[in-house]
């Protein structure tokens, strides 16, 4: 039987790599037949939700935007759902972020510590932490 | 034991030290914590007893930094290997 890695993911957009080096990592773990699953907790909730298309104009130019579009990592992480990670949020963190109830991206469900996290760590051989 | 780290901060040798204790030790550098395949990080890591050094090519090659020979280059299939296979436990700081 392959083995389980749980990337516990604290980070969200922008504001470091770990999400980037989480979903790289995942994408590689994948790829050699582990199994993967990614708890979305902290700001790393962020990452859970389906994004808000912008109204009007948007105030960036296209280089600013190719640059932030980079850490946007939430459409690889329906990819790596789609490989068969197990993704989870904490609706705790989401709520304290006001965003509790919002729509999940394909693949990402609604979670917490508790049950979700839990099971991920009882189900898992390797838990890394990524956070600032 | 295999300490991931992700970022610079204050005593990183004095945390891996304290937490490694006498077993053997090695590092994967990534993001930020690249800054430490220079070659005046090396000394310490050896004094603190870190047996292998690796560092993320992603980091290195997006930071331009001019890496330590001692210090291997990794690739993230060789990261899953790392931390999937070749170590017992893994500490990220």
């Amino acid at each position: 039987m392959s083995k389980n890695l749980t990337i516990n993911l604290l980070s969200g957009y922008q504001e470091n790599e770990d999400a980037l080096f989480a979903v790289n990592l995942a994408e590689a773990a994948l790829s050699k037949g582990y199994g993967v699953k990614i708890f979305l907790y902290g700001n790393g909730c962020n990452l859970a939700n389906q994004e808000h298309p912008v109204q009007g104009a948007s105030h960036m130019n296209a280089r600013l935007q190719a640059h932030m579009d980079i850490g946007k990592i939430g459409p690889r992480l329906e990819k790596i759902a789609a490989m068969g990670a197990e993704i989870a949020t904490c609706h705790t963190t989401e709520y304290g972020r006001g965003t509790e109830g919002d729509a999940y991206r394909v693949g990402i469900k609604w979670g917490d510590v508790g049950q979700s996290f839990t099971k991920f760590l009882l189900t898992s051989d390797v838990l890394l932490t990524f956070g600032h | 034991m295999l300490f991931l780290l992700n970022k610079t901060q204050p005593d990183t040798i004095g945390l891996i030290k304290l937490l490694g204790g006498d077993v053997d030790k090695e590092v994967l550098l990534t993001q930020d914590a690249a800054f430490y395949a220079t070659s005046s990080m090396q000394d310490q890591f050896h004094q603190a007893g870190i047996a292998h050094i690796y560092v993320a090519q992603d980091a290195l090659e997006t930071r331009a930094i001019e890496r330590a020979p001692e210090c291997q280059v990794v690739d993230y299939d060789r990261i899953v290997e790392l931390v999937m296979e070749e170590h017992d436990q893994v500490v990220c700081i």
